[in-house]
């Protein structure tokens, strides 16, 4: 099974080469657009008579796009300034100030957006809690040095006294803020999303009463704050905490923009509604973005946290996955080995078998048949057949693609199959093998076949080991011994020994004695047997009597 | 005298048993054997028979067992049956002193053949001069390549071998060692191998 990974790295610059965001005459006008709607739909106060936008969700998207693909789109930003203040705030400026404060606005925003890029390396997709603060810190030092050039700029133009400038400043400070602080991951998550570098948890009714919930826990507490009179109401604003924080845990970082974005447009909306004053308002949007700040990173938390499980379970999956895959290679290596033994094993009951009906042929074609020899030659004739077809069967069996596959066996049955396969490669090296296992052994639970490798594995083994000093009385005892609480298999060989410093790392991968072995063998068959919870070991290295054991736990089974 | 007896040594129960069974039914007299070593224990080497033995036996192979045989002086010819009779084994089956050599499933009127041609052979006698100087007269008439791979395959050489060895594709080997047989007159590599060691082209 192969599952879809998140891209956790390729920065913003693997974004940026994306034609799709690259800036075009079509795309900035619709950019363009969307900024001077935003602009329009957020409300308008003048303050001295300087007049500012309440906050700037254009702004914040602009930059998201400044950041994606290049500052390039500070021209949007310079366009829809100068007609924001035509257009949208009928301003008084003069046309030299208009243009001052656009390239000051462009200029501030393109150059935080070109050291965030290339200087601070952001990803876009803000994967990282990391590129979440890089994030956050290039677009509110942005916002100060704006902030603090449009003052400088309405101060030359006698707008506003030096005594006011910090008052001034100030929410032109918060508003851009918290544009950049709701809209900008906002609009960052959201293109991800299009370009499928980021996924919805799908729609699902659990969801849809989830959301009722967080909506119905948003509006009591904005009931609660514009309930009590005037700026009364502030002390309840903690209330918002409890719905955003709760979307950030829940459903990370993409869950906390969502709620941040819908809180803060119906706090402007309501705000708008009730009359608030200039002063009311810069002190609420200073909270907000206390507010944005917090479900901001406790979203990115919860998101990183949760890319890393998936990242380990991934990992996980393709070590199985992997660890199948060597396990399947080690049978067809152990079947490869066994494979001029098993054809000679299929070969004789077809040679039997063909004799055989020849013979009834024979008999047949007399003119006084001798039926009943014809009908037990045919009877073995066929018996042969089925032995021949047992052992492609059981070799099937052993090569059978797959991942594990756990049932309850006879485990009798299981050696007596191994037994059949190992077998003729045994008796064609000369060596004798022989099973000692009592009628009296239980059901076992796990995979059958994987424990017919580790068998296999250590009888291969011992009959390599024996045929490589040329020995004439070679002997493999195989046994299953029942214990109370599991069986233990024992294979036990009279070949020359294991030599120490083999011995030492026998289950390790890669270690072999032989010129042609992968030295996996082991080391799989650990595995296999670990999987099942039980162990392996060497349990005598001296020659003449070197011996293997391996235990497989009895689970109860429900009667 | 009394009728020639087919021994059969195969270590395996049902293909002695089978084998057997096809050759009593075809009418031959049969006793079967479980090792190499009891039928050496049990037949005199001046009975008359053919033994067909399988190549691969434990404790005595089929091999030893011709090598045995040929020690003691048997008079009795001796077929090989193997499950894989490549032509490395079967030359040195022959070179030990088998009669023939042949492939298993085996081929019920295969091996008929070859025992009656054993037979026939051990009665009328060993090779006599006659056939000796038709076998120069046919050898005469192989171009060079085609002695060239006479001697080779006599040797033991696989067609795959034959052709790295003179660098021709395993399939001319094979038709160049299908002239070389018809021209010979040998109906198997068995035959060719002991043209070969007739016409001292290689040791027996």
């Amino acid at each position: 099974m192969t599952t879809e990974v998140r891209p956790v790295t390729g920065g913003v610059n693997s974004i940026a080469h994306s034609p799709f965001w690259t800036m075009t005459p079509a795309r900035g006008g619709a950019l363009l657009l969307a900024f001077l709607a935003l602009e329009w739909l957020s409300s308008i106060h003048e303050f001295m008579s300087v007049p500012i936008t309440a906050w700037n969700p254009g702004l914040g998207v602009v930059f998201a796009f400044m950041l994606l693909s290049s500052p390039i789109y500070g021209l949007v930003l310079f366009v829809g300034v100068i007609v924001a203040e035509l257009v949208v705030l009928r301003t008084d400026l003069q046309w030299p100030i208009i243009i001052a404060l656009a390239a000051i606005v462009a200029l501030v925003y393109g150059a935080a957006a070109m050291v965030t890029r290339r200087a601070l390396r952001l990803d876009a997709g803000l994967y990282h809690v990391r590129d979440l603060f890089v994030l956050l810190a290039s677009g509110i030092a942005a916002a100060l040095v704006t902030a603090v050039l449009v003052a400088l700029v309405l101060l030359l133009d006698e707008r506003i006294a030096l005594d006011n400038i910090l008052v001034a400043a100030t929410p032109l400070l918060v508003g851009d803020a918290i544009g950049i602080a709701v809209m900008t991951p906002l609009t960052l998550r959201l293109v991800m999303l299009l370009q499928g570098r980021a996924f919805l948890s799908g729609y699902s009714r659990h969801l849809t009463i989830e959301i009722t919930l967080y909506g119905a826990l948003a509006c009591t507490a904005l009931w609660i704050i514009f309930g009590s009179a005037g700026s009364g109401g502030l002390k309840y604003f903690y209330l918002l905490f409890v719905p955003v924080v709760l979307a950030a845990v829940r459903h990370g970082f993409d869950g906390a923009c969502l709620a941040l974005a819908v809180t803060q447009f119906a706090l402007v909306g309501l705000m708008h509604r009730f009359g608030y004053d200039a002063q009311a308002f810069t002190e609420m949007q200073t909270l907000m973005l206390v507010l944005t700040g917090t479900g901001l990173v406790v979203g990115a938390v919860v998101s990183e946290r949760k890319q890393t499980a998936e990242l380990v379970q991934f990992a996980e999956e393709r070590l199985r996955e992997k660890e199948a895959e060597a396990s399947r290679a080690a049978r067809f290596s152990l079947v490869s080995g066994m494979a001029s033994a098993l054809a000679h094993e299929i070969n004789q009951p077809m040679t039997a078998a063909r004799a055989l009906a020849r013979s009834v042929q024979h008999l047949l074609e007399s003119t006084t048949p001798d039926l009943p020899r014809a009908q037990t030659n045919i009877g073995n004739a066929i018996a042969q057949i089925d032995h021949a077809g047992g052992v492609v069967r059981r070799m099937r069996d052993f090569l059978r693609r797959g991942g594990p596959h756990v049932s309850t066996f006879d485990i009798r049955t299981m050696l007596d199959d191994t037994m059949a396969l190992a077998r003729p490669d045994a008796t064609a090296r000369g060596i004798d093998l022989l099973l000692s296992a009592g009628t009296g052994l239980p059901a076992a639970h796990g995979d059958r076949i994987q424990l017919q490798q580790v068998l296999l594995n250590l009888v291969r083994n011992a009959t390599d080991a024996i045929a490589s000093v040329s020995q004439t009385d070679g002997r493999v005892d195989i046994a299953a011994v029942s214990q109370p609480a599991h069986v233990e298999f024992s294979v036990r060989d009279n070949g020359p020994g294991i030599a120490p410093d083999i011995a030492d790392r026998l289950f390790e991968p890669l270690t072999t004695s032989r010129q042609q072995g992968l030295g996996l063998g082991l080391s799989i068959s650990q595995g296999i047997v670990e999987s099942h919870g039980g162990r392996i070991w060497l349990h005598s290295r001296a020659p003449g009597a070197t011996e293997f054991r391996f235990t497989l736990p009895l689970e109860t089974l429900s009667q | 005298m009394t009728a020639p007896t087919i021994f059969v040594i195969d270590d395996q129960e049902s293909v002695r048993h089978a084998i057997g069974e096809m050759l009593s039914v075809f009418g031959f007299s049969v006793q079967t054997f479980e090792s190499a070593l009891h039928f050496l224990d049990q037949v005199e080497p001046e009975q008359a028979g053919c033994v067909v033995a399988d190549v691969r036996m434990p404790k005595m192979d089929g091999i030893a067992l011709v090598t045995e045989m040929a020690r003691r002086k048997f008079a009795i010819p001796a077929i090989l049956i193997s499950g894989h009779a490549d032509v490395p084994m079967a030359v040195a089956g022959i070179k030990a002193g088998a009669e023939d050599f042949i492939e298993k499933p085996v081929d019920d009127a295969m091996l008929v053949a070859a025992i009656n041609r054993a037979l026939s052979r051990v009665f009328t006698g060993r090779e006599t001069a006659k056939t000796n100087d038709d076998l120069d007269t046919r050898f005469t008439r192989l171009t060079p390549r085609q002695v060239e791979i006479f001697d080779l395959v006599a040797g033991g050489f696989t067609s795959q071998a034959i052709g790295a060895k003179l660098d021709l594709s395993t399939r001319t080997v094979e038709s160049y060692r299908a002239q070389v047989m018809e021209k010979m007159q040998a109906e198997s590599v068995a035959v060719l191998v002991r043209q070969a060691v007739r016409l001292k082209r290689i040791e027996p």
